[in-house]
């Protein structure tokens, strides 16, 4: 049964001639007859029917660029190829956790990839919020009611990011790309501490208003 | 109760990121459960990884990946949940600790090895082995009592996790974040009325300040 699932999903993907699962993949390809679905929709699929053909949406969107992220923090290729393995192993198998009231699914991928780099090259636990945490303190701030989508937040998170003073951009790129912590940054390009801290929240504020305003 | 003193928006970043050493990573994790202000912060932060993920350029993937995985998970047993932490010690005099903290004291706060200063009034517990300079401790003082005045060669992070204390700063409360550096020289008292707990990060020796600190022990009563 899933078997032929997974045949049924090969194949028009063939038909539709979309370039293989494994490069560099840049057209979404949508089966005949379906109307594109969002990522968001595509991992509730993964999670409540275990479809393969969602599956491997995801995983020909996501995997090269998870591989394009871990590069650039420097797992090598054989390390980056078998980590963008363990993550979307850990996206198939969490994938009734994901809750697209509180994440993207980039923001959920990139959160899995990050914390998957810190577990296999620096050898430490990676401490993590619980939201099942007995002493949560709740957000009396009401929750956001609908969702939003990767394709909003993504397209409109951007924006903002593009439109940042680009010392402001800089800072940031090099926090997630380079896997170095405000203060060493602030060392590297002799800047002082304070200032560099101030970008940064300076920085956020902004994204944090431009999501905001989306909600 | 809302945390008034918060980490830095950088020290989040760092968090996001994930640049942020272990230590930190823990102090910050445990403040998040109790902080829904700064939840929102790094909630913003990680969407705004998920973007910079979104625009990373894709790299293409050795040959047969996605035929590997699935045979990987055919024959894969989902993972394990995260687990549960400790269960709460019914006769601890502290309020409830965060989990992602409680995940680190697989036998309780009992567990740990306590070792007393100034006759009992102050007791302090090593959570890991330093990373470099960075030590990881649990600190019990007194209801009262004090530390001795003193200032930092490196970064000093306290999490209040029970009780409060109050210095020069301020009153610090559980949940509440107070970070010190070197330019920083504090005397936290333990508020009356209740014990105190924090989790307490030191990078470098505390140095005391006054003629009287620097001959005696760094923890004395008041
Ligand atoms: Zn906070």
């Amino acid at each position: 049964m899933i078997r032929d699932r997974r045949h049924a999903c090969m194949t028009w993907l063939v038909v539709l001639g979309a370039p293989d699962l494994d490069g560099g993949m840049t057209t979404e390809a949508t089966p005949p007859g379906e109307t594109a679905r969002s990522f968001e929709e595509l991992l509730e699929s993964v999670a409540l029917d275990r479809d393969h053909m969602a599956f491997a949406l995801l995983f020909a969107h996501f995997a090269p660029r998870l591989k394009g992220y871990l590069r650039r923090l420097g797992a090598d290729d054989g390390l980056a190829d078998d980590l963008v393995q363990d993550v979307m192993a850990i996206a198939w198998h969490r994938a009734h956790r994901f809750d697209p009231c509180q994440a993207s699914v980039s923001t959920w991928l990139f959160t899995i990839a990050r914390n998957r780099r810190i577990d296999a090259l620096r050898r430490e636990r990676r401490p993590e919020l619980d939201f099942n945490d007995p002493v949560l303190i709740p957000d009396e701030e009401a929750p956001p009611e609908q969702t939003v989508s990767n394709g909003q937040e993504g397209a409109h998170l951007r924006s903002a990011i593009a439109n940042l003073p680009v010392e402001q951009a800089s800072l940031l790129h090099k926090a997630y790309f380079e896997d170095k912590s405000h203060s060493v940054i602030a060392a590297e390009l002799g800047l002082p501490l304070g200032t560099v801290k101030s970008r940064i929240r300076l920085a956020v504020e902004r994204l944090r208003g431009a999501l905001r305003e989306l909600r | 109760m809302i945390p008034r003193h918060h980490p830095e928006m950088a020290q989040l970043l760092d968090y996001a990121t994930g640049s942020a050493a272990e230590p930190v990573a823990l102090l910050i994790a445990s403040h998040l459960a109790l902080c829904p202000a700064c939840r929102r912060d790094v909630a913003a932060l990680d969407s705004i990884g998920g973007c910079m993920l979104e625009d990373s350029d894709p790299v293409p993937l050795a040959e047969g990946s996605f035929e590997r995985l699935m045979d990987r998970l055919r024959g894969e047993a989902p993972p394990e949940e995260p687990d549960g932490g400790t269960q709460d010690e019914p006769d601890s005099p502290f309020d409830p600790l965060p989990l992602p903290l409680r995940r680190y004291l697989p036998k309780g706060l009992r567990g740990l090895s306590w070792s007393s200063l100034a006759g009992g009034r102050i007791r302090i517990a090593e959570l890991l082995p330093p990373v470099g300079s960075l030590r990881t401790q649990l600190v019990h003082v007194r209801a009262g009592s004090s530390i001795l005045p003193h200032t930092h060669r490196g970064m000093e992070m306290s999490l209040i996790l029970s009780g409060g204390y109050t210095d020069e700063y301020g009153q610090f409360l559980r949940g509440d974040v107070e970070t010190a550096d070197d330019t920083v020289t504090h005397r936290p008292v333990a508020d009356t009325g209740a014990d105190c707990l924090t989790l307490t990060l030191v990078a470098g020796d505390l140095r005391f300040v006054g003629p009287v600190g620097t001959l005696l022990s760094p923890f004395i009563k008041s």
